[in-house]
């Protein structure tokens, strides 16, 4: 068969021009140490690497989101704490109180300093965290937690909203309490024996009140319902507890699925450099061979033995 | 003899062509479409020379042209097919390569929205994370707008591709017709100049290239092309004669193109286009560009409408409901460039739910509570909504019959829904002892006669499929109660009802400037001809009993005039006037003329009456009449009582045989036509203003809808101005009866409602409670309560208040619409989960559009593999043709040395010849 001399230049270019193509693409992927230079290329390829970049980047989300979270649960679980400590004084000085060896003196002090344990209690309540919001107000987090209405009595100001962030795609925690919740009512029963709820400072209100004026009912009654008080900080001091382990425990196993993610990322996203590097320089060897062998044999020509 | 020199002479000449056309082959060796050119040499003819031949020499006999016709056909095929899978790899490669970058594509900026979402859902107060959200939501928008805008890029690159195409087409179709032309000067193709048919064949590969070509040769060379699939069919050139083709762009869907043959002569469409460049351009355009196009829309819609839906679902940090946070732009052409964000400001991001719960701080139990909505069940059952049950007609002739059965003596006809305006509900046709009731779906009775005594009734009544709440009950407190009292601070009534009537005042503006009010006018229909009076308890106008209204003598029936008179003896304290009249009217072609009439007994010499009037004149000219006739302009008869004789009842036959009913002049069943009584209240002015309450003919303790019936008047249950509620209409009280409405406005969204009337949810024990409406004190339900259910909670049209323990008597909590929870982030936890919600058929947004952008890549990566499966088809024909048509520099320097020689040795011999010739001249 006839091999025209157009022919042989022709083809010669455009296979030295593909084995070039290639060994520059070897390059490019050596150069940014990627399998995949454009989606093009691979697409199934570019797809599954979307994919799991979008899913790190939720998981990245979500750490971000547990660290936020573990603040503000941290600083809700530490003012629990004071306020367990201070609730353990003020039952102290009530206790101190009731003995019959106090006399009126006496009761006036105690009675300032459960005046200023409750002051410190609220204060306590009306905690914020770092960005500012009220701690124990629900959702209403401009408003504080508890303040003196018109009446004088200190009131819960907030509302019942327990709201919940995602940590994970199929986990969600609560990260508040409402104040009504951690600085409980307590139930009073009066003489008639009707029932009605009191509520928490309005409670120490009363037994300030009580071991002022020496009113051993008062102060009874008061002891008594410290109890339940300190009950309920103390179980909404175990709630957040909880909650920061499982913010723990969620922290490790994002951190493992990150991890986990990241590496499957990594096998089908970046190049395996010493297979890459073979390739190529196999790539140009048989560059320089198809480039020589060419240039010999384009010198053939009957015409150089034309003399 | 034979010439030596003459052969000689020959020969050189000979060898000098051929060596001639070596050099043009070896010059023509890079010449694209050059043929190689053989030289056929000839032996002369012998010629005799006594007893033997002897040679003459040799001669060219042809240049031939080395050609093929099956393998140049087979090379135009192949680079056809190879050049239609040209365009489809580019650019879907170009179109993956857009959509699918990391940077460029949609999903980091997918990625980013959602992470902002998640980010702000952690603490929805923050104004920075909020901005954040509102910048990221812009920078979607902007990435749907940028992808659309390189998908325009394509499209117009396309465009212009194939409008190049086409113009190239027309070129090399116009410059085959010329060489035709030029072919038609010789006969045979033989006789051709190798040129000028390389130069078809260069053309007729060139089009190729553009689209697959037949083609058909004429003996003498001359070609016919067509682009469609057969010879006959789409012909482009035909002899001297070119048609040209054009590109037709549809507007509506841009990425289609037809190709039109003969624009500007006889169009017709070319769609027989298989392969070559433009139909891999067309099919890119309709395969890839087209779908992308379509899903990037798609999706841009289905992620605009998801996210508002979420954001329109919650609460902004003002407190007001969410706004759509995205909008599409009416002026883009395609959904993908149209979206917007809707507003800047971060505080307008709803990131809170709609509803929250509030505790009274001097709960007794420890429950805390939680709040949620979900669309009520309830409302999906009972009667049909009003606007779907009845026309808004209230004419009798519009009403939908009612058959209540004796059994369970209710039937329901309606559910009025929350907003509507001034509805009015008619009961036509009743049967004795039937009411309209309307209640809501908790059981308050709000229009009807009271069923407190009823309690059977009532427990057929107050069930879910009715309609009802679980475990609502009844109640009659806010009973046909208006004003400060009543259910909402509605205004109702029950029983016949005339409006004040208002007539628009326009300005020289056109604008309203005012009403004009004309007086309220009760208009009855005919009495029904009772036998008895009415029970002094049952009737009450304007809020004033009426009395009793004495039975009619025993055999007759009661008459309007009586009641008329009846009504007007409390005229002073109601203000309303009644007056009893009957008219009967009659169109002109219900008439009869020449048949008999009797009225009231008396009969009417129609004998001569032949056409309306002489009727009218026959009747008024009776004798001791107490009845009058007159025609109008429209044609009608009106027979009315003399003056005097007002509100009497006529009575019309043929004859005075009772039970008759033979045909009468007026065309009507013979019978008693009884009179009619209307109401009247004059407009009264207070300080100045009209007083404009309508007239209202109600019912005292014993009355009933028949007791207004008995006066010709319709039961009607009336809301005047807005419903606030839903509200259900029965019908009870066994038999047939019809319902009428009308109604104005619009219904409103339940939620929407429910968060502007925040209610309160009252533990009156520990066993039962109550849940009133604060802006209004109305207590819309009373239930009982079971304590010992697992996850107590308390239901509300919708609205649930879940509690995590069982509430104390006297508890309370109130619901409401979250007016400044602004660290709530229930929607913002909604609006983050969008991420993973299967919203496009059943794939999240983000796979959705990863699957559109793989199957692009798919297409490309099959066009990639048939264009290396081409190239090798289309680098064996282009090797097949070289082999014949191509010129090879060795096999052209050995035919150089071949002819050189040759010449040289035919010089030789001339030479010799001449030697010899000289060595004949030296002969002395």
């Amino acid at each position: 068969m006839q091999i025209s001399t157009n022919l042989l230049f022709d083809r010669a270019s455009s296979q030295l021009s593909t084995i070039q193509n290639d060994a520059a693409k070897s390059q490019a992927q050596i150069a940014v140490q990627k399998q995949v230079l454009h989606p093009s290329d691979a697409p199934d390829q570019a797809a599954a690497i979307t994919r799991l970049k979008s899913v790190i980047s939720r998981n990245d989300n979500y750490a971000s989101n547990q660290q936020t979270i573990y603040s503000r649960v941290n600083s809700e679980s530490t003012a629990l704490g004071s306020a367990d400590s201070v609730l353990v004084r003020i039952k102290e000085l009530a206790i101190m109180a009731t003995t019959g060896t106090s006399d009126s003196s006496t009761r006036e002090t105690i009675a300032l300093e459960i005046q200023g344990l409750r002051d410190q209690l609220l204060s306590l309540a009306n905690s914020t965290d770092t960005t500012g919001n009220y701690i124990f107000s629900g959702s209403k987090v401009k408003t504080p937690a508890f303040a003196a209405q018109s009446n004088g009595q200190v009131s819960y100001q907030g509302d019942q909203t327990r709201m919940l962030v995602a940590v994970g795609d199929q986990r969600s925690v609560p990260i508040n309490h409402p104040g009504s919740t951690a600085f409980v009512r307590v139930v009073r029963t009066d003489i008639a024996g009707t029932t009605s709820g009191v509520e928490f400072f309005q409670a120490l209100d009363d037994l300030v009140g009580g071991v002022k004026d020496g009113n051993t009912s008062a102060m009874q009654r008061g002891l008594s319902e410290i109890d339940a008080l300190h009950e309920g900080v103390i179980q909404a001091q175990a709630a957040s507890g909880t909650a920061m382990a499982v913010l723990e425990k969620q922290g490790e196993i994002l951190d493992d699925t990150r991890l986990n993610l990241r590496s499957a990322l990594s096998q089908i996203e970046d190049l395996d450099m010493a297979a890459a590097i073979t390739l190529m320089n196999k790539q140009l060897l048989s560059l320089e061979a198809a480039q020589s062998s060419f240039a010999k044999i384009s010198q053939l020509s009957l015409f150089n033995y034309l003399k | 003899m034979s010439d030596m020199a003459g052969i000689a002479g020959n020969a050189v000449s000979a060898y000098q062509q051929a060596l001639t056309t070596v050099s043009n082959n070896i010059a023509n060796v890079a010449t694209d479409g050059y043929s190689r050119q053989d030289v056929s040499l000839v032996a002369l003819p012998v010629t005799p020379a006594g007893s033997v031949f002897l040679g003459s020499g040799v001669a060219v006999d042809r240049i031939m042209r080395q050609y093929n016709a099956f393998i140049e056909s087979n090379l135009r095929n192949s680079t056809s097919d190879l050049a239609s899978q040209e365009p489809m790899v580019n650019y879907s490669n170009r179109v993956v390569d857009i959509m699918g970058g990391q940077t460029m594509g949609l999903n980091s900026a997918l990625d980013q929205f959602f992470s902002s979402a998640r980010q702000l859902s952690a603490d929805a107060s923050s104004t920075v994370l909020r901005s954040s959200f509102v910048r990221d939501s812009q920078g979607i928008a902007d990435r749907f707008a940028q992808l659309s805008s390189q998908l325009d890029l394509v499209q117009a690159e396309t465009q212009n591709q194939l409008d190049s195409a086409v113009g190239q087409v027309n070129t090399l179709t116009r410059q085959l017709a010329l060489v035709n032309g030029q072919l038609t000067k010789q006969r045979t193709e033989n006789a051709q100049p190798s040129d000028l048919l390389d130069q078809r064949d260069r053309l007729l590969k060139q089009l190729s290239g553009f689209a697959h070509v037949n083609t058909a040769f004429s003996v003498n060379g001359t070609v016919t092309v067509s682009l469609g699939p057969t010879i006959t069919q789409d012909v482009v050139v035909n002899g001297n004669d070119a048609l040209r083709i054009a590109t037709n762009f549809n507007a509506a869907a841009p990425e289609k193109v037809a190709l039109v043959l003969d624009p500007y002569g006889r169009p017709s469409s070319l769609t027989g286009v298989t392969s070559g460049s433009l139909a891999g351009l067309m099919s890119f355009r309709e395969q890839v560009l087209g779908s992308t196009r379509s899903a990037l829309d798609s999706l841009a819609q289905v992620f605009v409408k998801e996210s508002n839906t979420i954001q329109q679902q919650g609460i902004d940090a003002y407190g007001q409901v969410g706004q759509a946070l995205f909008k599409l732009d009416p002026a883009a052409a395609n959904s993908a460039g149209a979206v917007r964000v809707a507003f800047e400001d971060p505080l307008r991001v709803a990131a809170a739910a709609q509803f929250r719960v509030i505790a009274a701080t001097n709960n007794t139990s420890s429950a805390s509570a939680s709040a949620s909505y979900s669309a009520a069940p309830e409302a999906k059952t009972g009667p049909a909504l009003l606007a779907n049950a009845l026309v808004n007609n209230d004419h009798p002739s519009a009403a939908r019959v009612v058959n209540v059965s004796g059994s369970v003596p209710l039937t329901g006809v309606a559910a009025i829904s929350n907003g509507l305006q001034d509805v009015s509900l008619y009961l036509n046709d009743l049967q004795p002892g039937q009411q309209l009731q309307v209640l809501t779906r908790d059981g308050r009775h709000v229009i009807g006669q009271s069923m407190a005594s009823e309690t059977s009734l009532q427990g057929l009544l107050l069930k879910p499929e009715n309609g009802f709440a679980a475990g609502a009950s009844y109640s009659a407190s806010y009973l046909n109660v208006s004003g400060s009292n009543a259910y909402k601070g509605m205004t109702v009534f029950y029983g016949a009802q005339a409006k004040v009537q208002l007539q628009p005042v326009y300005n020289s503006k056109d604008e309203i400037s005012g009403n004009t009010a004309f007086p309220a006018l009760l208009q009855g229909g005919r009495l029904e001809g009772a036998h008895s009076g009415i029970a002094a308890t049952s009737l009450v106008l304007n809020g004033v009993a009426l009395g009793a209204l004495a039975d009619p003598p025993a055999g007759a029936t009661l008459q309007a005039a009586a009641v008329a008179t009846w009504i007007n003896t409390k005229t002073a304290q109601t203000g309303v006037t009644a007056t009893a009249s009957n008219e009967i009217r009659i169109h002109q072609s219900e008439l009869k003329f020449g048949m008999p009439l009797v009225i009231n007994g008396l009969s009417v010499d129609t004998a001569s009456a032949t056409h309306l009037n002489g009727l009218v004149n026959a009747i008024n000219g009776t004798a001791n009449a107490t009845f009058q006739a007159r025609s109008t302009v429209d044609g009608e008869l009106i027979l009315t009582n003399t003056s005097g004789n007002e509100g009497q009842d006529i009575s019309i036959a043929a004859t005075n045989i009772a039970g008759s009913n033979s045909l009468n002049a007026l065309g009507q069943g013979s019978g008693i036509f009884r009179a009619q009584l209307s109401l009247t209240q004059a407009l009264k002015t207070s300080n100045g203003a009209d007083v404009r309450s309508p007239i209202q003919l109600g019912f005292g303790a014993s009355g009933t809808p028949s007791d207004l019936a008995k006066l010709g008047f319709r039961t009607g249950a009336f809301i005047n101005g807005a419903v606030k509620e839903d509200l259900l209409v029965f019908v009870t009280g066994a038999g047939l009866a019809s319902v009428s409405a009308s109604y104005a406005g619009q219904a409103v969204d339940a939620k929407q409602s429910l968060r502007s009337q925040p209610i309160k949810v009252e533990f009156t024990s520990a066993t039962r409670y109550t849940i009133t409406d604060i802006n209004t004190s109305t207590v819309l339900a009373e239930r009982d309560f079971d304590p010992s259910q697992l996850d107590p909670a308390v239901s509300y049209q919708g609205l649930h208040l879940s509690l995590t323990s069982p509430a104390g008597a006297g508890d309370k909590y109130t619901l409401d619409g979250n007016q400044d929870g602004t660290g709530n982030n229930d929607n913002m936890r909604a609006m983050a989960a969008l991420e993973n919600r299967a919203v496009v058929g059943n794939k999240t947004l983000t796979n959705s559009y990863i699957d559109q952008v793989n199957e692009i890549g798919n297409i490309a990566r099959q066009a990639s593999i048939a264009k290396t499966a081409l190239t090798v088809v289309h680098d064996q024909a282009v090797q097949a043709r070289d082999a014949i048509s191509g010129v090879s520099l060795d096999k052209e320097a050995a035919d150089l040395i071949r002819y050189q020689q040759a010449y040289q040795a035919a010089a030789k011999v001339l030479q010799v010849a001449t030697q010899l010739f000289d060595s004949v001249l030296q002969i002395h």
